[in-house]
């Protein structure tokens, strides 16, 4: 399947978003194809969250329109496509009374189904989404007890065990140590290719995002720069930061030189 | 038969306070997982705002005091859904108006009365033939309800955007649970007074979630501890003759305060054992 052929999986057309007198987004347009897997990145507060939340109908656009799979996002019902993980926050399941296997289960989510109150959680895709994310070990512990990274991990097992068309990712590798990363990053590439699966991941780490992504999407409240890793600069993505961004990836194609250490 | 069982009002009295002790923990495990703690008490001030207004009238209490607590739901779930303002300053905001509106409503028809009194505080002498019928009828909605949409109230508990992309229609989930929570705490009064209900909804779900692993268990112990406080408050109540919400709300802390012991012995004894 050809990118340009392809047909939309998220398109945002002309959105604008204010929340109150805050403009987060002014006029983007972007649009995210299957087998894609694209980066969206930005300085804290440039509108990547909010973004994410109006692709998902959690936030309704003030202007412009959103699409999910070709219909308007007010309109659509087949949530079963997509997958999302969002931005996790510390201390957020502090109470919650439920074991791992118990939460991803509640990925598996289809309708309303009167009696699933006695639905068994410890299905076989259930735990093999447990399996992937690395946390067969604590599938009967109680989600508050685990650390954050660990319940970053359970919600990307959530988000996962939907077996999505789209799956949406707001900083998944934010709390994830570096083995964890790796995992995520070759889970997140069988994925989009083998899979055709649509990914956004929101994400702070530059190197990762240049190497790992097919399509990268700068934002500042507008739309900045849109295209493939090996098309944007340093100094373009200096000029978005405000800072001197230093990149070291190990990529054939293209060498930033810098001072972040990792390697493939 | 022991005395107690011998009057029709202790009857009535434990009657309600079985169903309260089912009722109340089971909305309060969604509305404590969801941290809304607050709207347990703004909903029982809004009712009180209706019983103040029934009394005043003339008019039945207990049905205005549910016409206006099912108003108040809407209206903060409305604001909740909003979004824009902080939930529990939208919260205090109608906490305080009704509860100014009660206190004039109140002063205007010539102060407090006994009626009044056992709104506020609960009494065994005041549950009605009608409030028992409409809390049975209540108590088979909401077990419907909830029995139906488990697993959709569970997701939202659990995180409500979250629930949402998964194609939970939380909208109308949230606003049939503020209804539902608003009417319960209505018609609870009788039993453990406007000032009161607040804490039946809230401890016995500490209880659970105290002692319980998952949702099913959490909940499943916050009604067994609801309606042990309920029914051992009233009789404790019947008794010592004293007001039956703070005899079955002393009884629901003391609970808690057992099962803290007992989770925290039970904590050490499996470090010990490591
Ligand atoms: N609930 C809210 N109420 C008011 N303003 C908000 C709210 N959420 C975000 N904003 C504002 O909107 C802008 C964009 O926020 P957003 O959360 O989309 O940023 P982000 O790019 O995801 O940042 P981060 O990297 O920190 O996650 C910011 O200026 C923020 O202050
Ligand atoms: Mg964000």
């Amino acid at each position: 399947m050809t990118e340009a052929a392809s047909p939309s999986v998220i398109e945002w057309e002309r959105v604008s978003f204010a929340y109150g007198a805050v403009t987060a987004l002014q006029d983007v347009s972007l649009c995210i194809h299957y087998g894609e897997l694209a980066a969206v990145m930005g300085p804290n507060g440039s509108g990547k969250s909010t973004l994410i939340k109006l692709a998902l109908g959690l936030l309704k656009p003030d202007s412009g329109r959103v699409r999910l799979f070709g219909r308007d996002v007010n309109d659509f019902d087949q949530w079963g496509r997509v997958g999302y993980m969002p931005q996790v926050v510390n201390g957020a399941w502090q109470d919650f009374p439920a074991t791992v296997s118990e939460v991803v289960s509640l990925g598996t989510y289809s309708g309303v189904s009167p009696l699933g109150i006695f639905r068994r959680s410890e299905r076989a895709d259930v735990l093999a989404a447990i399996e992937t994310v690395g946390m067969t070990a604590y599938r009967s512990r109680r989600l508050a007890e685990l650390s954050v990274g660990q319940q970053q991990r359970v919600l990307l097992a959530r988000a996962l065990v939907r077996n999505p068309d789209l799956l949406v990712l707001d900083e998944p590798a934010a709390g994830i140590d570096v083995s964890g990363e790796e995992q995520l990053y070759a889970v997140l590439r069988d994925l989009s290719k083998d899979r055709g699966m649509a990914i956004v991941i929101v994400s702070h780490d530059i190197g990762a995002m240049l190497r790992e992504a097919t399509t990268v999407a700068c934002l500042n409240c507008r739309l900045v720069l849109h295209g493939q890793p090996h098309d944007l600069t340093v100094d373009e993505m200096s000029t978005l930061y405000g800072a001197p961004v230093d990149v070291l990836i190990h990529d054939t194609a293209h060498e930033f030189q810098g001072a972040l250490h990792r390697h493939r | 038969m022991p005395a107690i069982l011998q009057y029709e009002f202790m009857l009535r009295a434990l009657a309600g306070g079985v169903l309260v002790g089912v009722l109340a923990p089971i909305l309060g495990t969604f509305v404590v997982l969801r941290r809304l703690s607050l709207i347990a008490d703004t909903l029982a001030h809004v009712a009180l705002m209706g019983v103040a207004i029934g009394l005043a009238s003339r008019f039945l209490p207990t049905l205005v005091a549910l016409l206006a607590a099912t108003t108040g739901a809407i209206i903060v779930d409305q604001l909740r859904a909003r979004g824009r303002v902080p939930g529990d300053v939208a919260l205090a905001v109608v906490l305080y108006g009704s509860l100014a509106v009660a206190v004039v409503v109140i002063g205007l028809a010539g102060g407090f009365n006994v009626d009044l009194f056992s709104f506020l505080f609960g009494s065994i002498l005041s549950v009605a033939p009608l409030d028992l019928w409409l809390l049975a009828a209540l108590a088979v909605v909401v077990l419907l309800f909830v029995g139906v949409f488990f697993v959709d109230l569970a997701q939202m508990a659990f995180d409500d955007h979250l629930a949402k992309v998964s194609g939970v229609r939380t909208d109308r989930l949230n606003l049939a649970l503020a209804v539902l929570t608003g009417a319960t705490i209505t018609l609870s009064m009788r039993v453990v007074g406007v000032l009161l209900i607040g804490a039946m909804l809230v401890i016995p779900v500490m209880i659970g979630l105290r002692l319980a692993r998952g949702l099913r268990a959490a909940m499943a112990t916050a009604v067994l501890a609801g309606v042990l406080s309920a029914v051992s408050g009233l009789t404790i109540a019947f008794y010592g003759d004293i007001s039956a919400g703070g005899a079955i709300v002393l009884t629901a802390m003391a609970l808690l305060i057992l099962a803290n012991l007992w989770s925290r012995l039970r904590h050490r004894r499996r470090t010990a054992d490591v």
